[in-house]
């Protein structure tokens, strides 16, 4: 009888899990497939686009949880009802047919499955990868914090004339404006830097858990301290030249920079120098004894 | 009827309950699209208005009591800004030495160029081709009665008169060495207006979940005053020209055809 049993039971829930996998796949799959588009071949809005980091952030996450997989087995099977909140709201995300409410319904009805299924400790076990999914999830905050950009405008305009003046050009900053002779460059809201510090600190955050640097708070603080420093000079760099190419009348030159794969590039050896951070931080510590570990074994 | 086991049960009710949650969805929302091609989350609700406010430099607002001297079209910041410059004989600056010397004013207007096109640093685009001074900023707040706004009378419309327009607009002065301007800036939208993106923003996205949009457009107004005189003895015109030029917005571009 109990033999009997088990089988149905075995098959049952692997047809149930089977079920609500697939079921999900149909639900989002041309969402995702909507992301992925529009962040390779730039087709989504200039907001969404700041999210372009789930490109290597979702695969990551979905590696993540598959290779917790037998973790996720051994979980005792106990129901949040928090989780169940999370499914109704997320639910009622999908409905409403908004871009960015059915965008974040994705990371709601994920996090609302664990918590219903597995309980809290679930959340704990799957708590990275649902992080990157959230993380990745393309909504509107990069335009609602925009305005609060200002002062960074203000700062890379005057750092970019200045350097700019250095070098022999006639170069006025007012604001946000950069006056090369007739023409104007502005730093705009989406020229801040954001996306290119978003981008950074994501996928440190991504090189942090894959190296285990993260148990290490002093080395995982000097990392990020060093990400923004990196990112922002990036940045104020690349308008000082875009600047250049726009005040010596180089418009191919600025075009390939400010919206072709020049900026691309760009952002890509940006985030290989904090590969080469990461590792030299590694290395550094690893010749002097770390304090935290040496707090450790103290104990 | 049959029943699990306890232990069955208890194991896959939770799982139940979920599977039936997404193939809801599914049959809902998602298996329609399927068929149709057409996701909604694709492209925001349409609303006609942001077709035509792409042309709206080709036009001019008329305004009730004004007369326009003068329009053109001048690229700034990347858009392309109608300026309209207008007078009234209706109204009159305090300061101006003769009673009989029209109120002079000039409006900018410019409208978004497709219906994803958001607000965005207008004012700040006003201030690089200006070039001026500003001070003396405030937030100040005026309304728009909704009464004369409506001309049909549905059910709709009649429980809209009720509510006046309420809007928030920037005024300062901005000021360079040759002219000192009473300056009035905000986005105009039909339920409203603010100088602030983000309240266009929830606005527009509120509207969106009744499957409408809050189509925008930016309105500064320019009313020179003496050389570096204050602005709040001119705020009374500033006032009546603004609720002026939202009402004519409301009765025009933002929600009628244009000619």
């Amino acid at each position: 009888m109990l033999i009997r049993r088990k089988v149905p039971i075995a098959i049952e829930r692997y047809a149930l899990n089977g079920a609500i996998l697939s079921l999900l796949a149909l639900l989002y799959a041309p969402l995702l497939w909507h992301w992925v588009d529009g962040w390779l071949n730039k087709s989504i809005s200039t907001e969404h686009e700041y999210f372009s980091h789930g490109l290597i952030g979702l695969p990551f996450a979905a590696y993540i949880a598959w290779n917790q997989r037998h973790q996720w087995r051994r979980l005792p099977e106990v129901n949040h009802p928090l989780g169940l909140a999370l499914l109704g709201l997320g639910a009622a995300f999908y409905l409403s047919g908004l871009s960015d409410l059915v965008n974040l319904s994705l990371p709601a009805i994920l996090a609302g499955l664990c918590l219903w299924l597995k309980g809290m400790p679930s959340l704990k076990l799957q708590g990275f990868p649902l992080l990157l999914v959230f993380l990745a999830t393309p909504t509107d905050l990069p335009y609602l914090i925009a305005p609060y950009t200002l002062p960074l405008q203000q700062f890379i305009a005057a750092i970019a004339g200045f350097i700019l003046n250095q070098f022999g050009m006639d170069v006025t900053v007012e604001q946000i404006y950069l006056y090369v002779g007739d023409r104007i460059v502005e730093v705009a809201p989406y020229c801040a830097g954001l996306k290119m510090l978003f981008t950074s600190l994501y996928v440190g955050m991504m090189l942090v858990y894959w190296t285990g640097t993260w148990t290490s708070r002093t080395k995982t603080s000097l990392f990020f301290l060093g990400t923004v420093v990196i990112s922002v000079s990036a940045n104020i760099l690349r308008n000082t030249i875009l600047t250049f190419f726009h005040g010596t009348g180089q418009e191919k030159a600025f075009e390939w920079l400010h919206a072709g794969w020049g900026g691309d590039l760009y952002s890509a050896c940006m985030l290989g120098l904090t590969v080469f951070l990461l590792t030299a931080i590694d290395q550094y510590f690893s010749g002097s004894p770390e304090p935290n570990s040496a707090d450790s074994a103290a104990e | 009827m049959w029943s699990f086991p306890k232990s069955w049960q208890q194991l896959q009710l939770p799982k139940i309950t979920v599977l039936l949650l997404l193939l809801s969805l599914l049959g809902v929302a998602a298996a329609p699209s399927y068929f149709s091609g057409q996701w909604r989350w694709a492209n925001p609700p349409k609303n006609q208005a942001f077709k035509q406010l792409r042309h709206l430099q080709k036009t001019e607002l008329a305004l009730p009591g004004w007369t326009t001297t003068q329009r053109q079209v001048v690229p700034i910041g990347g858009h392309q800004w109608l300026v309209q410059e207008i007078q009234s004989q209706s109204l009159t600056v305090p300061g101006n030495l003769s009673k009989s010397q029209p109120t002079r004013a000039v409006l900018l207007l410019t409208g978004p160029r497709g219906d994803t096109k958001q607000p965005e640093v207008e004012w700040m685009d006003i201030n690089g081709f200006q070039r001026w001074n500003t001070d003396s900023v405030r937030l100040s707040k005026f309304t728009v009665s909704a009464e004369n706004l409506v001309t049909d009378t549905t059910q709709e419309a009649n429980s809209l008169k009720q509510l006046p327009i309420q809007v928030k607009a920037r005024y300062l002065r901005g000021w360079t060495q040759q002219q000192t301007f009473a300056v009035l800036q905000w986005y105009a939208w039909p339920a409203g207006g603010s100088p602030v993106p983000s309240d266009w923003f929830w606005a527009d996205r509120k509207a969106q979940l009744q499957s409408d949009r809050q189509p925008w457009v930016a309105v500064c107004l320019l009313i020179p005053i003496e050389p570096l005189g204050e602005i709040e003895s001119v705020w009374p015109v500033a006032q009546s020209l603004a609720q002026t030029v939202q009402s004519a917005l409301i009765k025009g571009p933002l929600t009628v055809p244009l000619k």
